[in-house]
Parts: structure tokens; sequence; C-alpha cells
């Protein structure tokens, strides 16, 4: 693994193939353009949690055949731009790449610096009070889905990114979940 | 922290009937409605309705065989075998898995008939087993052992024949089905069982085969059905419709969550002839009973932590033949004085009282009235509406005197006569005080932000709580959580100060949850947090004009409303954010019928605002939609558009609430 503060103290080669996400802002866009640059081939993808799909390369497809779709792929470097992808797009095309053997996947995430940076405290802030988006709460991902019970012992590892809120999120809808058990 | 505080912390802070487990025999008070249910002996589907905290879950819980069967419980009576109760919340992550992927729609509907078999028919082997081995046991073991299910291999011929091999079959056979849900390409897709048909015949096995249960009708109280996806819904609506003994299903969903009538079949599922409901959370607000349920449930978890000397005999809480003897006088009085001893409130005599003992809040008190005579150019004494001897009044008094129509000299003179003891506005059919007093009291509070008095008291617990015993418990665990903490010792008066500043402070935390109601949990939030900022605004109205504003109505109806809009509200409603009731008193009588929406007033505390339900807002639909959805910059435009309308002095908000709406701040 590297960690550089710019694309200079990186060392890295071409890849056969770069799969972005949808860009949405200056730093995902400039991800995807460094990615673009360095491969042959730069394709997107984006999965829909509704409809179980996931669109890739302008196909769209049942996340339960992702495997098939990177049949071809399996022997190219290909490099998956995190900043632009979602985790499902990258737990789905990292599965498939492991179950066909694929041995040369890289991977990409820019991260802010503010990130680094401690965040203030305030009583309310700002970004509280702005609209939030729509969340879609916990779904299944087609290849990763448990039947969660409390009538046998289940571990479940959450990533909550820099949203902790999104653990409240789980036990509230999951509430079979007791933490402590 | 002693250790007895810890154990009662322990037991106050664990409010959630998924915390307890399945046998709630030990933590469970049966409610006062608890002779209006009938669903163990319900011969038609009953729903089950009720926001979130109000002990639906508990309740389900505690009518199904784990409890009603407990190992605890001293003696089960006969006729509890008649009704069994078999409780089912689905994991609606992985129920909402079985849909669509390539996979025919016809498919997920065998495989979830299939899971609703499996899930079901562990549980009616599993209730044997509870009937088994209870203190006063219905069922003989050698009996159990001797159950042969030999002619459900009609269905599949691998199932085995004795009740705990079949069990586990069927256990096997859900992680099966889990295995394939994963991955339906490459696994194989299981036989399935035909749902409510296998159960029957699993049920019709035991009937013929043990003495005791020959009459049982199996009662399914499925929780949480409003996370179903909606092919899953109509196969429950079908079973609804076609309900009857010895199988009934009992689904139980939040408010305004059963939407979807359609079943399988041409025929959609009508109220009453289809189904009865019961609505545990009216059951509760419209109950005068809350507060004394209240005490008792409190009284109960403290009986739990070993706490001595309480109004309730745990064991009595949980019978209902003394269901009526909890409705008595005398016992509601004991209880009631009890909680309050423990929560002692303030008498607004008192409350006005402490404005006078406080320096900087009776400075306050005589900035305001300064600063009012000075604006109407009045020269009158700053200090005959300053009377000590008539707090109240005092307090009222800047409010009075920032409306136009009410003269200085006139409002003197009617302290006066209030002094005298003489008939005045202020006490007499006017009732200044009746109707300002609580407003001005949160008015003086909020430039020190302090928590007011006002929050405290078991009574004020029971009215932010309104209905929810869970954000009751909060509250309660809060204070003696603050009181334990500066030394006081269990079971004794937590202080009013500290009371008000756990209700802050709970407040806060369940303000927070918000966010997690659902998906559209982050929207919810920032319009609580936007609502209470504009219901905290029309507070600080200095005339007090209209008073302890905290629910508003929708003026010309709703048809600029979006169905996205109205879906909102449906998502508000049914995490109980807001109330929705029918508007009691309309300001001109030809306006058509609508509703209003409350606030839920646990969220009260932290805005700084009245919990009491007085005086309604009236918004015009565009306000409602900014709220809702508008930018960050429309809702500081709409916010100071009314500080301006209600007069309100940018120093008069509270700068830590309204700091990031003042020009220039960072974004």
């Amino acid at each position: 693994m590297q960690e550089a503060d710019s694309e200079a103290e990186l060392s890295y080669g071409r890849w056969s193939i770069a799969i972005v996400g949808r860009v949405v802002d200056d730093r995902g866009r400039a991800a995807a353009d460094f990615v673009g640059r360095q491969s042959d081939e730069a394709i997107t993808a984006a999965y829909d949690a509704e409809e179980f799909q996931l669109e890739i390369g302008g196909q769209r497809l049942n996340a339960d055949d992702v495997q098939e779709y990177l049949e071809p792929h399996k022997q190219r470097s290909v490099v998956l731009e995190a900043t632009t992808l979602g985790f499902v797009e990258i737990f789905l095309i990292c599965r498939a790449m492991r179950k066909l053997g694929g041995q040369f996947v890289t991977l990409l995430y820019v991260e802010p610096r503010r990130y680094a940076n401690p965040r203030r405290s305030h009583l309310l802030e700002r970004r509280d009070f702005e609209l939030s988006e729509e969340v879609p709460g916990y779904k299944a991902i087609p290849g990763a889905t448990l039947m969660m019970t409390d009538r046998r012992p289940v571990r479940a590892v959450f990533f909550l990114g820099y949203e902790g809120e999104r653990l409240a999120l789980a036990l509230e809808g999951y509430q079979m979940i007791r933490p402590g058990d | 922290m002693p250790e007895a505080a810890v154990v009662i912390q322990n037991v106050l802070t664990k409010n959630r009937a998924e915390e307890l487990g399945y046998d709630m025999w030990e933590h469970f008070v049966l409610p006062p409605f608890y002779d209006l249910l009938d669903l163990q002996t319900a011969r038609k589907p009953r729903l089950v309705i009720g926001g979130r905290g109000c002990g639906k879950t508990m309740l389900l819980r505690y009518l199904s065989h784990q409890t009603i069967f407990s190992p605890s419980r001293p003696s089960v009576p006969r006729e509890a075998s008649l009704n069994i109760g078999l409780y089912w919340k689905a994991d609606t992550q992985f129920a909402n898995a079985m849909y669509k992927r390539g996979v025919p729609e016809d498919t997920w509907r065998a495989a979830f008939m299939h899971m609703a078999a499996l899930i079901i028919g562990i549980e009616v082997l599993s209730s044997l087993k509870s009937i088994a081995t209870c203190r006063t046991p219905l069922l003989d073991h050698s009996e159990l052992v001797k159950l042969n299910f030999r002619r459900l291999r009609a269905f599949d011929q691998g199932l085995p024949v004795a009740p705990e091999e079949l069990a586990a079959c069927l256990e096997e056979k859900l992680w099966g089905l889990e295995s394939w849900v994963n991955d339906v390409r490459k696994v194989q897709e299981p036989q399935f069982l035909p749902g409510p048909k296998f159960i029957l015949r699993l049920i019709e096995t035991v009937r013929s085969q043990v003495a005791t249960l020959k009459e049982t009708v199996y009662l399914v109280y499925l929780d949480e059905y409003e996370n179903l996806c909606g092919y899953q819904q109509e196969i429950i609506n079908t079973w609804l419709k076609h309900t009857e003994p010895p199988l009934i299903f009992i689904p139980a969903t939040k408010r305004r969550a059963f939407e979807n009538r359609q079943t399988t079949g041409p025929e959609s599922l009508s109220d009453i002839h289809d189904f009865r409901q019961h609505d545990l959370e009216k059951y509760l607000i419209d109950d005068k009973d809350f507060s004394v349920f209240a005490a008792e449930i409190l009284f109960h978890r403290l009986a739990l932590g070993g706490v001595q000397g309480l109004p309730v005999n745990p064991a009595d809480l949980r019978d209902p033949s003394k269901l009526e003897e909890r409705k008595s006088s005398a016992y509601r009085k004991r209880v009631l004085a009890s909680a309050e001893r423990m929560f002692p409130g303030v008498s607004q005599h008192d409350l006005a009282l402490g404005i006078f003992g406080d320096e900087a809040l009776a400075k306050t008190l005589s900035n305001r009235i300064q600063s009012v005579l000075k604006r109407r150019g009045s020269r009158m004494p700053w200090r005959r509406f300053f009377r000590p001897s008539l707090p109240e009044a005092s307090i009222i008094s800047p409010a009075l005197l920032c409306r136009r129509r009410v003269d200085p000299e006139k409002l003197a003179a009617e302290m006066d006569k209030a002094e005298r003891g003489e008939q005045n506005q202020f006490t007499g059919s006017t009732g200044w005080i009746h109707n300002n007093f609580i407003g001005c009291l949160l008015q003086l509070y909020e430039p020190h932000f302090r928590a007011c008095p006002v929050y405290s008291g078991f009574r004020a617990f029971c009215q932010l709580a309104q209905g929810n015993i869970r954000h009751f418990l909060e509250l309660c665990h809060k204070a003696t959580d603050i009181g334990l903490a500066k030394g006081g010792t269990v079971g004794a008066a937590v202080p009013v100060a500290d009371q008000a500043e756990a209700a802050r402070q709970a407040s806060a935390a369940l303000l927070g949850e918000i966010r997690s109601f659902g998906r559209r949990g982050n929207q919810l939030y920032t319009f609580v947090l936007r609502l209470g900022s504009l219901f905290a605004l029309a507070h600080q109205r200095p005339s007090q004009s209209e008073p302890e504003q905290n629910h508003f109505s929708i003026k010309g109806a709703s048809i600029q409303l979006t169905q996205d809009d109205l879906d909102f509200f449906r998502e508000a409603v049914k995490w109980s954010v807001l109330f929705e009731q029918r508007v009691t008193k309309k300001k001109q009588a030809y306006l058509p019928e609508t509703v209003e929406y409350v606030l839920n007033p646990i969220y009260a505390p932290y805005f700084h605002i009245s919990y009491r339900k007085r005086r309604r807002l009236e918004l015009e639909a565009d306000d409602v939609i900014c709220l809702m959805r508008g930018s960050y910059d429309a809702v500081s435009a709409l916010l100071k558009r009314f500080s301006r309308e209600w007069e309100v002095e940018p120093a008069e908000m509270a700068p830590t609430l309204f700091s990031h709406l003042e020009q220039g701040n960072e974004r």
C-alpha cells in the first residue's frame, strides 16, 4: 500500500482497464482523470440498490452476474477508482475478480486533506441544518446476505465512513441486533 | 458510583423489548388497557398499531409462548394452552433481498412462503417445549417425544418424524434458504414448503396427537409488517383475508404504515370486515391512566434493581386479575404521590418566585420592563411592574406592556388590584397569567440558556413522553444519573434543576436519534431542526400575542404539496416525529376541515419551547415546503422574515441555536 501527498510521490505503471464511479466533485474528477490517463480503457460502474443491478461499461447486469461479465478481464490489470466508486461496486467487483483468480487489482483513493483536521463541535452545525439526502438504509447485497436473527449469535462489521449515525440506523432498523451480547 | 446505583442505571437503560429477550415474564407490566385487547382470544385477524417506543414489541413478546409458559411464572393456568402465541419479526434486509435479481416473481413468492413455513414451524415446535418445561407442565415430556410427524413427508420425503429432529431439520433448511438467496445462480434452488398449508398440517398433527392441545389455536404475531416488500405484504394480506382457527395472523405496524391492502387475489382487505385495529399509542395517550402506568413501570424497574419500599408489588403488575384494583383511586393516589416525591415538580407560583430568587434572571426581567417602558415613551418607574409580592404578574408584565392596546397606567392599576386581592385581569376571566405565564417564563430563561424548571417533575415527564414509555424511561434514567452523580441516593428525590437538565439532555439525545428513522431519517432530522427553530423564534415574540406555539397547520389545505411531500409527512407521523390531529379550534368556522401537526413534545426542551399544546401556527404551504425541502439560504430567509414579522430582535435569539443564520458566518 502506498500513501502520498501528490501523484509524483507514487510509483505506478499503466493499467489495462480503469473502473470509475459517478463523478460528483472536483476531487472525484481529478481521480477519474488520473486513472483514465494511465489506463488503456476506462469504464464506469454504478450500483442500483433498489434493483440489485450493476450498470457497468454501458451494460446493466444483475449483481449476481458480475463474475460472468468480468470473465474476459480476469488476466488484465484493473484499477478501481475508489474515490468515485461506492462500497457495493468495489465489493462486487473485488469479489468477482477474486473468484476468477484475478491477480492484478489496484485501488486508488483520494482523501481530502481536511479529513485529517479535527472537527469543531458546535451545538448545531450548518451541515446539520442543511437538507440531507435520502438514505436507502441497510440493503442486502447479493452474495453477502445474512439472515439476521437473535436466535443464534451473528457477528457483523459496520462500515460507517464518516457518519457514525449509520450504526444507529442499523440498530434501529434491525432490532434483533443486541449490542454487547 | 456505588454498585446499587449501577444496577439501577442498568435496569432503567434497558428500555427496548429486544434488549430483554423473549421471556418477558419478569419485565412486563400489564398496560391499563389490557382488557380492551382480545389478541389472545382473537378468531379473526387483529392489526396492532403503535409508534416507536409505545411497548408494541414488549406486548407481542409477552403474549408469545416463551413468556406465557415462562419458567419464571409460578403457575400457568390450564387455559393458557388454548391460545399459543408465536412471535415473528422478519429480517427485512434478508426478506428484501428476495426480490428481482433475474429470478421470476413467482419463485420469490414461493421462497417467501417457504421461509414463513420454516420460521413458524420452528416456533410451533419450540412452543411444545415451552409448554412441557414450564413450572406447571400442561404437556408431559413422554407425550412430547412420542409425537410423530410422518404425515408431513407428503411435503418433503426428507423430513424427520420426531419433533426435535424435525425442528433441527427446519433450522437447517433455513440455512439452505439463506445460501440460495445469497447465490441464486450457483446454489441449487431448495424444495419450497407451501407456507400456511405446511403449518396447518403441522398444527393438525400436534392437535391430533396431544389431548391437551386438541382445541389449541396458534396466533402468529408478525412484528414490523411494514418493512416487508410489497409482494410479501400481499402474501400476508391474503393469509389475513382467509385466516381462521387454528392459525390466526396478527400483524403489528407503526402508525400510517398499513397502506397496502392488496392480496394475491382480486379482493383487497377491508377494515372491520377482515380485521380490527388496536391502536396502542392511542389507548395510552387517550388514557388518563398513562401517568399511573408510567409510574408503575418506573417502580417495577426499580424493584428489579432491588430497591425496597416501593408502592407496587411486581407480581400484581403482571396479573390480569389485579387490573381493576390498579384502577382504584387509593392505589392511583399512592403510586402517583410516590412518583412525584421522586421527581418533584414546581408550582407556577414557585416557578415565578425562582426568577426573583435568581440575580441574573431577576436582572433580565427588570431590564425587559425598563426597555419596553422606554420604547413606549412611558416615564413610569419600572418597579411598579417588578413586584416580588406579585411574581407571576410581574413576569408577564413585559409581554403585556409590548401590546399597544394595553395602557401602562391601567396595567399597573390591575397589579394594584391584584395586590389588594380584588378582582383583576391577571387572575380573573381575562386570564392574563393563565394564558401567558409559561411563554413568558421560557422567554426569561432563554438568553441564559439554562434548563428551565418547567421541564421538571413527574407530571412534566409524562407530558414530554406523550405515551412513549421509552422516552419516559430515558427521562427518568438521565435524571437519576445526574442525581446519583451528584451524591444522591437511589430512589431519593431528584432536585428540580437536575431534572430540568436531564430533560434537556434526553431531548438532545432523542433528537439525534431521528437520523436513524428509516430512509428519510436525515430529512426528518433536518425538518425538525428547522421547525423547532421556527417555534423557538415564535416563543421569543416580545408581546407573547400567540404564546406557546408548538404545532402547525397548512393554510389553504395541502394542494401545493406533491406526492413526495405527503409521503414525507406520512414518514414523520409513522416515526412519531409529528402527531397528526384533526383541527379542534378553527379561527373561522367556514374554513374546511383540516389537520394539524404537533411536534413530538420530547423535542421541546432542546428547543426551549413549551410542551403543552396551546396555540397553533398557521403556515403557508410555501413555507412548509421550504422547511421540508428548501435550501439552507431559503430557510435562513424564512426565519429572518418571521423574526421581522414577530419583532424578535436578533439579540433575543439564543446564540447557540441561531448563530449559523447570522450574516458572515462560516459555511
